[in-house]
Order: C-alpha cells, then structure tokens, then sequence
C-alpha cells in the first residue's frame, strides 16, 4: 500500500484524532503573504480538512486536493454550507495543473509525501507572479522521562528498527530539510520560518 | 494533547508508519504502548511544535 494512501482507510479515526492549526499560524500565513479575500488558495493534501478550515477563513476561494475519497468526504462534511471552497479527489502529482492561478500554495503535513521532481515545479506553475508557497506541520516531541523511556523500549521490542528513534515528522523540524528543499528548487525564497 | 491508553492508541492508529504494520505486530506494539501509559498513571502528554515554512515565487 502506498503510505500516503493509508491515511484513506483510518478516516474517521484520523478525523477524529489529529489536531488542527493553532490561529496565529494563520494569522502568519496572512499578514506575510498580504494575502486578501479575493485571492486564491490551492491546498494539497487537505485531509479531512483540518487546515482548511484556516484556510476559507482567509480567502473565499479555496479549491483542495486529496487523493482519500473518504477523506475528502470527512472535509466536505467538517465545511458543509461554507462557500469558497471546492475540493478534487486526487494526488498533487496527478491534478490537471491550472496555471498561474493561485496566489497561494499550501500543505499542511502532506508536502513530505510528495514526489519532489514534480512538487516544487508544478507549485510554482500553478502560482501567480506574487504567489507564494507554504508548508507547515505538527511535530511531536519525543516522550521524556521514565514514561518517555517505556515507550521506547515498547517500541524497540515490538516495532521494526527505527521505530525508537525520532517520528518522520521531525521532517518539519528547522533541522529538517524543508528550508533547504524549498531554496535548492530555485523556484522560490527566500525561506520565512515561523514555529 | 492529554492522551489515556486508548486515546494514544487512536492517534497511533492514524499514522501511516504505524497502520502499514502487520496486524499482529501493529496490535502487540499498541498493547505495550497502552500498558506503558496505564502503568504511568494512565495518563500521557503527548507534546507538539508546530511549524510553518513560507517562501515567495522567484
């Protein structure tokens, strides 16, 4: 199974259990951006539509991708009767790209799923001149403490290796290579950091 | 986020590395992590950053 498809089979668990986004990331998103209401938002990635509730609260016009029928149907559901939004069941990499249409891409805990070969390009493509691209993601901070130490353990005995280690999240760290990726695409920067 | 045994469970179950697990080995890790929180009081505080990274067009 794709691991980004797995997300589609857990869907009322995962509507149920992961977090949104605090206010002030939006508030970020806006004030940087000069975004305004008239603008266009491409989301990528919206799950059962966590971000995008920030997101049609920031412009009347969002249109949101998720390969997850399901998924897509939890979004619809969380949005029922908001305008400005329309939603396309499929993968960034397999939508019919609009070009220079949106003034904002954004991903919010998907953009570490995507082929990078096609990602930045195709984000860019679909952007208007002042456009701008956003990424953002939860982080979970690794257990400290006697706690923090079973966990591990419970995970080094049942889980494969690697398990113990750092989640595939820390991908949004500032260590990570998100700044690093976005500046090497050539396409955009440069990198504004908030967290 | 305040998780109980179950509730940690839940969310575990949401994440693709832990879902694309064979089921037996998925359900054994889940137990042990359960027992783990229950023996701690039943109660876990799972800690997160958020971060958001922007870049204009060039």
């Amino acid at each position: 199974m794709d691991l980004s498809a797995s997300f589609d089979t857990v869907a009322e668990l995962y509507n149920a259990n992961r977090r949104g986004y605090p206010a002030p990331l939006y508030a970020d998103l806006a004030a940087i951006t000069g975004l305004g209401r008239q603008d266009a938002i491409l989301e990528i990635g919206c799950g059962s539509g966590q971000a995008t509730q920030g997101l049609v609260d920031l412009t009347d016009d969002v249109l949101a991708l998720d390969p997850g029928a399901q998924l897509l149907n939890l979004a619809r559901r969380r949005l029922s009767g908001q305008p400005g939004v329309e939603y396309a069941n499929c993968s960034f990499e397999d939508w019919s790209l609009i070009e220079g249409r949106f003034r904002l891409v954004v991903s919010a805990q998907a953009w570490h799923w995507l082929d990078p070969r096609i990602a930045y390009e195709k984000a860019a493509a679909a952007l208007v001149p002042d456009g701008w691209l956003a990424i953002f993601g939860h982080v979970p901070m690794p257990p400290t403490g006697q706690i923090g130490e079973d966990l591990r353990v419970a995970h080094a005995r049942y889980a494969p290796p690697g398990y113990d280690g750092p989640s595939p999240e820390s991908w949004y760290l500032p260590t990570g290579p998100v700044a690093g990726l976005i500046t090497a695409s050539a396409l955009f920067g440069p990198v504004i950091h908030r967290g | 986020m305040d998780h109980s045994p179950q509730s940690l469970i839940a969310h575990c179950a949401t994440i693709s590395y832990y879902t694309v697990l064979p089921t037996v080995q998925r359900d054994a890790l889940f137990d042990a992590l359960a027992q783990v929180v229950a023996d701690h009081g039943g109660r876990y505080q799972l800690t997160y950053q958020t971060h958001l990274y922007l870049a204009p067009l060039l």
